[in-house]
């Protein structure tokens, strides 16, 4: 028996931190084709290792961002799977959620849709019964431990339990539950959904998230795709492909700031060292010893994407943005530290960025980086103090 | 730490050079305007904190144009009193420091630097003990409040500079973003941002336009399922009534053929046809020869002669037998009749012209004729040459009766008769052998020469002769005529008589004409009635036979009959024509009974079952008509919907290609990365100069207390003791005049705000550089005051350098004046 296990498609949702004007043409056509070829390249993976079915753990679109594009692409991958007889296990997530009882979509016969209320699909592969058991959100959240309501094991040769959830450590409302609650059902095999981290929860039985198949920002590097799972050595084994098209990494880079132009080409050097095979969306910290001015991070930006937007494809590296920050050693005053020390604890505080930032808050989006933000606007505003004060001693 | 002396190496103007500065810490430096005297200041900081190297930095302008060597020396006593020579050169990383202990004759390592300088580094240097000219200068530019305001933060190292970015801080954030403003680009991202999110919601329509779309597309094709199930239904109920209207005439046939009851009866059969058939053809052909045979009778009963003239014929027959034999008699005497008719005739002829021979030409003539019949008979005579003389005869006879005139012309048919009679009875014998051959011609011309000389020809000279002869009796006999003329009557009388015998029993002789013709008449009835007599009798004999057939024959008909009436009479019917409408009948039936069959494999029962229902074709018409419409508009509602479907699809299809969708969510991704990035530069613009005013606020709180004593110390010798108290209580700062009277710094004179700075910041350095005492540098910062606040200022300055070495450099040569000559250097002597 040999099948796919993959989750959280996220088909067609956006790039998150990506600047619109300097991103090249060609890269953003890669960006908004990367779920999609992400998802093509497993359903030709199941075309070609002739597996048996796949499994789709939830998540495959993002309910606030659908299109008819999407909804067509996927249709007609099922239908592609169908044309080769590969059946298609799959539940809904917390992302594209699906009231049965209240809506209604059709998919190729070869898909199984499993309904808002646990249930278990029984089928035969070569004379083995196989039953797979799972269930699709209706609703954004669920706070229910919806495994309680998954049946034992009983009376198949392998059992395989589908679940969109997170452990109940993490504490969020959807669907949680506990590793020993998915070990005690005695499965054979657990396909989840919903973390975009790919990881292994247990060996004994295989618990999995897949992950999701195509990282859309800085927190979802790495490559991504999905798991291929064969018990043809008489045990379940799992193993990963990659599918996804573009990945995220974040580089730090310290470095002595000489001059702009020679802090350019060594980053160029460094990306140039690092032969990326995918093609790389990368966050670049950048940590000086000295402060540079506002002038100064300004043209290096402008200058290494310049010459990015030529070389993007070659290098497989496109750098979306550039943090700089100072290496610890840098103190704002040698005499005042204490006093600016004292300062800063009270201004990079929730309530002062919170009062600063009011008229912005009303967007969410800024908000919530900003509640991300409190280190980086430390780095930042540090740099701008000294670079600052450095440009108005030369004056 | 205290400057000593200054050696210049190369420095901007200066190389060189060497400089010993004060014993005691006042040192003031005195030089016109471009004397050099910021330069050496430059020189000292340089020499203590380092060259600042890159481009466009202030030092550039000192390295010298001439000489190799680039940089000075330093002599210093540190507050420990100890002794060393700070040098520095050209150099990377700020110039090449070296450092010689001078009171253990020795370089020593460079680190000591930083024990000397402490936390001081050039930044904390400038802030807290350089007060160059423009900081000074820039005081005066402030407004009144702004000074106050700066005031306020002096407590705080460098807080001018801080406060200075602050405010460039400040308009940076304002040109970035305001709050309430339209035109700052990140206000103007966001209203951008807000048109995207409304663009982004109209077009998520098209969610539900595709949503619709498919529904409509679903219902259209649940319709379309169903219009071709109905379509399907209709077509077979279509077929099936196709199928009836086919088969209504069988179905017709059907019901009329079934309705029928008829029974065969036997004896009608193809075979008994047959042999009646043949029964009636017998009768028929024995009827057809008996009609025949009796025609035949008839006709030859009516061919049977049976006329007058025969019955008296047969009646008389011993009679007419009898005159028959008669017949040469009657002939001869007929003969006999015309003989002597031309005997007298040609007595009554010769009479007038016949010429008479001679005797001895008579005998000789007949021995000559009698030779050549010698010779001819002992030859076979051919009959050619009989047919010679014979036709010579009947030519000579003719030319005679053509020729001759009159009575000649008897002796021309004399000799007609004469050589028809020698024809019909003399034959010429010929002699082919030469020799008699010769003796004939000879005898033969001798006849000749005979007949030229009496007018004979040769061939009638037997005629001739015999003529002769009865000539020669004629003439013994002159009457003979009438003796010829008493035997002719007799004999007409014995003729007239006998042919009237015959009149009795022919009563068709014409009795008047000529005894030949009537002879000949007679004997023409005698053939006649002789063969008529026989035809009857053969006649007869066919009869016998006919009638004999016809009795067979009618043997037969009466057995046929028999037959006939047997086979109709075994078959219950009067006559043949009954039988044949029987069998008529029966085969109708036969027909109909393999129609019925035949109709009966073109339709089933069920057929049948259904047909019955229908009343008659226009019912059935009715329904075929009624689906066929129905399938019609079926059909063009299929078609319409499927015309739709195809509408559909083709704005599905755009509804599908449309990526703008897509593009708008990405682009509100990039919008909010973007949006974000500003927001993040404006709020650490934002933050920085929290940090900078709480980073003030604290300093000055918590400070200004600790050198509040130093700077009222201060502020009274700038003023002459006329103000006698500072005091810092919440966040501000308050001066008490002499007469206890208190203001808010606001409340002071511009001078005596500015005599407040100096007493604050000098004594901030003063109480600050306690610890690390670095020279205070004062450059040019009195030029604002008048000659009293300047003679108090320096006397400040008199009073600080008591613990701490105080640099004043200055181009007021009025100072020099208050001060002991051996703290001044003068550049202008240099």
């Amino acid at each position: 028996m040999k099948f796919i296990h993959a989750a959280d498609l996220h088909l067609e949702s956006p790039f998150k931190g990506l600047k619109n004007d300097e991103t090249p043409n060609g890269l953003w056509k890669q960006i908004y084709d990367s779920t999609f070829k992400s998802f093509e390249r497993i359903v030709n993976d199941a075309i070609k290792y002739d597996v048996d079915f796949v499994l789709l753990a939830g998540d495959l679109f993002d309910r606030d961002n659908q299109t008819p594009k999407t909804y067509d692409f996927f249709q007609s991958q099922m239908q592609k799977l169908n044309e080769k007889n590969i059946n298609v296990y799959m539940i809904y997530g917390n992302h594209d959620y699906f009231d049965m009882q209240r809506e209604t979509v059709s998919f190729p016969d070869n898909v199984h849709v499993f309904g808002n209320d646990v249930e278990t699909k029984t089928f035969s592969i070569n004379g083995r019964k196989i039953a797979i058991t799972g269930f699709s959100y209706a609703n954004k959240w669920i706070t229910d431990k919806k495994i309680d309501e998954y049946p034992m094991k009983n009376d198949v040769d392998v059992q395989i339990g589908m679940l969109h959830g997170g452990l109940e450590q993490t504490g969020d409302h959807y669907a949680p539950f506990a590793l020993e609650d998915l070990i005690s059902k005695k499965y054979d095999y657990w396909a989840l959904g919903h973390i975009h981290k790919r990881q292994q929860l247990n060996e004994s039985p295989l618990v999995f998230y897949s992950g999701n198949i195509q990282g859309r920002h800085k927190n979802e590097p790495g490559n991504k795709g999905y798991l291929l799972v064969n018990d043809e050595s008489g045990k379940m084994e799992a193993k990963f492909h990659a599918t996804s098209l573009i990945d995220w990494l974040t580089l730090d880079l310290s470095m002595d700031f000489v001059d702009v132009e020679s802090a350019k080409n060594h980053i160029l050097q460094v990306l140039m060292g690092n032969k990326y095979e995918n093609m790389q969306l990368i966050s670049l910290n950048l940590i000086l010893n000295n402060p540079i001015s506002d002038g100064q991070r300004q043209d290096l930006e402008y200058r290494i994407t310049n010459v990015l937007a030529k070389d993007y494809e070659q290098l497989n590296a496109w750098i979306y943005e550039i943090n700089i920050r100072l290496s610890n050693d840098q103190k704002m005053s040698s005499i005042d530290q204490d006093i600016w020390d004292e300062a800063q604890e009270k201004v990079f505080s929730e309530d002062e960025i919170s009062s600063i930032s009011k008229s912005l808050r009303k967007y969410d989006f800024i908000a919530r980086h900003l509640d991300d933000s409190k280190e980086d606007l430390m780095e930042q505003s540090k740099m701008k103090l000294l670079g600052g004060k450095e440009d108005t001693d030369e004056n | 730490m205290k400057i000593n002396k200054l050696e210049v190496l190369g420095y901007g103007k200066w190389h060189d050079v060497s400089f010993d500065f004060n014993e005691d810490n006042l040192q003031i430096i005195f030089g016109n305007n471009e004397a050099g005297k910021t330069t050496l200041l430059s020189l000292i900081e340089g020499i203590l904190f380092g060259y600042i190297d890159g481009r466009g930095s202030t030092y550039e302008q000192y390295i010298p144009r001439d000489t190799k060597s680039y940089g000075g020396k330093l002599t210093i006593t540190t507050d420990g009193n100890r002794h060393f020579i700070l040098t520095r050169i050209a150099g990377t990383h700020g110039g090449e420091l070296s450092i010689y202990d001078i009171d253990n004759d020795m370089q020593t390592p460079n680190d000591i630097l930083e024990k000397i300088l402490g936390p001081i580094d050039r930044d904390t240097f400038e802030q807290l003990f350089y007060f160059g000219d423009l900081d000074i200068k820039q005081i005066s530019k402030l407004s009144k409040n702004e000074l106050v305001s700066r005031i306020q933060k002096v407590g705080f190292v460098g807080s001018d500079k801080w406060l200075e970015l602050r405010d460039k801080f400040d308009k940076e954030a304002k040109e970035l973003y305001a709050p309430n403003g339209r035109k700052p680009p990140l206000n103007q991202k966001l209203k951008e941002y807000d048109n995207l999110l409304d663009k982004i919601a109209e077009k998520k329509n098209s969610l539900n336009d595709y949503n619709h779309l498919i529904s409509q597309k679903n219902v259209l094709e649940a319709s379309i399922d169903q219009a071709k199930q109905k379509i399907d239904e209709l077509e077979k109920k279509m077929t099936q009534l196709n199928h009836f209207k086919q088969v209504w005439p069988v179905y017709q046939q059907l019901s009329s053929l079934e309705h029928s009851n008829f029974k065969f009866k036997d004896g009608f059969s193809d075979e008994d046809v047959k042999y009646f058939n043949e029964i009636t053809n017998h009768l028929f052909l024995v009827n057809q020869q008996i009609d025949s045979i009796e025609k035949s009778i008839t006709q030859l009963n009516d061919s049977m002669n049976n006329d007058d003239d025969l019955k008296k014929f047969n009646k008389y027959k011993n009679e007419i037998d009898k005159m028959v034999q008669s017949f040469s008699k009657v002939n001869e005497q007929i003969n006999q009749l015309s003989v002597n008719q031309s005997m007298i005739n040609e007595i009554n002829r010769q009479d007038s012209r016949q010429i008479v021979a001679s005797r001895d030409d008579i005998v000789s003539i007949e021995e000559v004729k009698q030779q050549l019949i010698g010779l001819q008979t002992r030859k076979q005579k051919p009959s050619n040459s009989f047919s010679i003389i014979g036709l010579i005869g009947v030519v000579f006879g003719i030319a005679m009766l053509t020729v001759l005139p009159g009575a000649l012309k008897v002796v021309g048919i004399i000799i007609l008769l004469l050589s028809g009679i020698y024809t019909g009875s003399v034959k010429f014998k010929k002699n082919d052998d030469a020799e008699s051959n010769e003796k004939r011609d000879e005898l033969y011309n001798q006849l000749i020469n005979y007949g030229n000389r009496y007018s004979f020809n040769v061939e009638n000279v037997d005629d001739w002769l015999s003529e002769q002869k009865y000539l020669a009796r004629k003439t013994k006999d002159n009457n003979q005529k009438a003796k010829y003329e008493e035997e002719m009557n007799q004999l007409n009388e014995i003729l007239k008589e006998y042919f009237a015998e015959w009149k009795k029993v022919f009563s068709g002789l014409n009795i008047n004409d000529s005894f030949d013709n009537q002879l000949a008449q007679i004997r023409t009835f005698l053939n006649k009635m002789n063969e008529e007599n026989a035809i009857n009798l053969r006649n007869n004999n066919q009869l016998q036979n006919y009638l004999q057939q016809k009795s067979s024959l009618i043997d037969k008909q009466i057995q046929y009959k028999k037959d006939y009436s047997e086979f109709l009479s075994t078959r219950k019917v009067d006559n043949g024509d009954e039988f044949k409408e029987v069998v008529e009948q029966q085969r109708n039936h036969s027909i109909k009974e393999a129609q019925l069959q035949n109709v009966k494999n073109q339709i089933t029962e069920d057929d049948v079952k259904v047909l019955d229902t229908f009343s008659d074709i226009t019912e059935l018409d009715k329904q075929l008509n009624a689906t066929n419409a129905e399938i019609t508009s079926a059909k063009q509602s299929l078609l319409n919907a499927s015309q739709q479907i195809e509408s559909l699809n083709i704005q599905l299809k755009h509804v599908i290609a449309d990526g703008t969708y897509n593009e708008l969510v990405q682009k509100q991704s990039n919008f909010e990365a973007e949006i974000n990035e500003m927001v993040d530069q404006w709020m650490s613009i934002k933050l920085a100069n929290s940090w900078i005013d709480e980073s003030l606020n604290i300093a000055t709180a918590d400070r200004i207390p600790l050198f509040e004593s130093k700077a009222k110390e201060f502020f009274a010798i700038l003023t002459d003791n006329r103000y006698t108290g500072i005091t810092y209580y919440k966040s501000k700062l308050k001066v008490t005049r002499d007469d206890k009277t208190q203001f808010d710094a606001g409340e002071l004179s511009r001078g005596t705000l500015e005599q407040l700075y100096l007493a604050l910041i000098l004594s901030l350095s003063v109480v600050f550089g306690r610890d690390y005492r670095l020279p205070l540098i004062i450059d040019d910062g009195l030029t604002e005051f008048d000659q009293k606040r300047t003679g108090n200022a320096i006397k400040l300055l008199d009073d600080i350098s008591k613990t701490m070495q105080v640099i004043y450099v200055t181009c007021d040569s009025n100072i020099l004046k208050l001060v002991d000559d051996k703290a001044v250097l003068n550049l202008n002597e240099y």
